[in-house]
């Protein structure tokens, strides 16, 4: 079975020449939860923003199911879900019409993204706020809307840059139980953290990235463990 | 939509910039002043005039303010996320400023009728040059834009060109009152065109340039700019770096 994620030898450098990731290579298989560990700076960011099309690499190449996600940007597009680091919501439409625009970017059709929508509003208990402005949202609600956003559309590959970055623990509970639901669907989720419990509670497998280069993956969850807090520390 | 939603905006936009403009210049200067070697008086000159400038103020306005709030408040980043092409976006955008040009233009019409008394002799050909107008200023919102790092500096490229095409693109004045080479230099501007081809169809009687050169003008204008707004547009947001 082909991978859901493959990224090959990958390289960012920005225009103001910093090197945000060193030639990055791992791939998750369907159906895998696996983690990206790291700092603060370590380059998470950068490589998720590159598997999701949003930057484009240096040198190397993304394959989400087998397509190249450079070539093919809308389509490797359409597989994705992705929970980004900011909150990046339409600020001028409400919490309904965000969710429903999203559905209707992925062609879902009316009748069905409704039911959709109350769904994920009823889920993570944002149905109360469904006809409120986005900016008159709190932070934490704001990202429980973009949760729901990303799950929304029912992708094929999740990718999570610090979702629950904000969220009360209950919330967080459900969003992590719906991650394990999804993978048990035999999906795959691609999660950045600098939260070491949340890495060891959701992912099959782990990488550890620090100074944008991956020096650790699929080593034992102590060893990784240790690799990702001397990183944190240093 | 998101400009839409608020009254308020929707209603300086629309109707209270266009309206100021014409009152001042068309109905208290514009009724006093002598409309110079063509006859008539100062308003039939300049209402098609501004109502070109809000033309272009509008699709410059809409465009513009899409592209700073999703700067502003990130929702660049998953629009970008959402799986169209960048080609598409770029033409949900123009759309989107024609829509908006559109209604403005409309509402200028209503409000040079109710103010001035003026409404195009021609009504069709008006419509045609508010949706050329508002194709090519949407475009040229997005060269302003997309052009520079970030769009907050926007002002810096918009100060270069929207004065220019205010005082130098015949807004207030015929082209045929201009003398050489200030007549080689309005020929730049698409604000000539676009202002030309209202007087065209308000007063066909009023000189104005000739239709045909009026629509090669703004056809050329308008190829030109797409093809740089789609350059730009792709650079910027290939590489998402807001």
């Amino acid at each position: 079975m082909r991978p859901a994620v493959e990224v090959i030898n990958v390289t960012k450098i920005y225009p103001n020449g910093v090197k945000a990731i060193d030639g990055v290579s791992f791939s998750v298989g369907q159906g895998e939860v696996f983690g990206i560990l790291g700092a603060n700076g370590a380059g998470k960011t950068s490589l998720i923003k590159v598997i999701t099309t949003l930057l484009k690499p240096t040198s190397g190449s993304v394959k989400l199911l087998g397509l190249d996600v450079q070539k093919n940007p809308a389509e490797g597009k359409n597989m994705l879900g992705v929970v980004s680091q900011d909150i990046n919501l339409d600020t001028y439409l409400t919490v309904k019409q965000n969710l429903c625009f999203q559905c209707r970017y992925f062609g879902i059709s009316g009748r069905d993204s409704e039911k959709r929508i109350a769904e994920w509003m009823e889920l993570l208990g944002i149905s109360d706020v469904a006809e409120a402005m986005i900016y008159t949202l709190s932070g934490g609600t704001k990202r429980k809307v973009m949760v729901a956003r990303a799950f929304i559309t029912d992708p094929k590959v999740l990718i999570l840059d610090e979702p629950t970055n904000g969220l009360d623990p209950l919330v967080r509970e459900v969003v992590w139980e719906q991650i394990i639901k999804f993978r048990q669907s035999g999906k795959t989720v691609l999660l950045s953290t600098h939260h070491f419990e949340e890495a060891r509670k959701l992912c099959d497998r782990m990488g550890v990235i620090h100074r944008g280069k991956m020096i650790a993956c699929d080593h034992d969850l102590t060893d990784i463990e240790n690799i990702f807090k001397s990183m944190v520390a240093s | 939509m998101e400009g839409l939603t608020s009254w308020k905006h929707t209603l300086n936009k629309f109707f209270f910039q266009p309206f100021i403009y014409l009152f001042v210049f068309g109905y208290i200067m514009g009724r006093g002043l002598p409309g110079g070697i063509f006859g008539g008086n100062y308003s039939q000159v300049v209402a098609p005039g501004i109502l070109s400038m809000l033309v272009m103020n509008v699709a410059l306005g809409t465009t513009g303010s899409f592209l700073i709030s999703g700067y502003y408040f990130k929702s660049m980043e998953a629009w970008l996320l959402t799986p169209i092409t960048l080609r598409a976006f770029m033409l949900s955008r123009v759309a989107s400023g024609i829509v908006n040009t559109t209604i403005a233009g409309l509402g200028g019409i209503i409000i040079i009728r109710l103010m001035l008394g003026l409404f195009p002799e021609n009504f069709w050909l008006a419509l045609v040059f508010i949706l050329m107008g508002g194709l090519i200023f949407s475009c040229l919102s997005l060269i302003a834009f997309t052009l520079p790092k970030t769009p907050d500096r926007a002002q810096e490229v918009l100060s270069f060109i929207l004065m220019p095409m205010m005082f130098f693109g015949c807004t207030f004045y015929t082209y045929s009152t201009l003398p050489w080479p200030w007549n080689m230099l309005a020929l730049l501007f698409p604000t000539t065109y676009l202002s030309e081809a209202m007087r065209a169809a308000y007063n066909p009687a009023l000189p104005h340039m000739d239709t045909g050169l009026i629509f090669v003008g703004l056809s050329l204008g308008l190829l030109v700019i797409a093809y740089f707004a789609d350059r730009t547009f792709h650079r910027r947001f290939k590489d998402f770096l807001w």
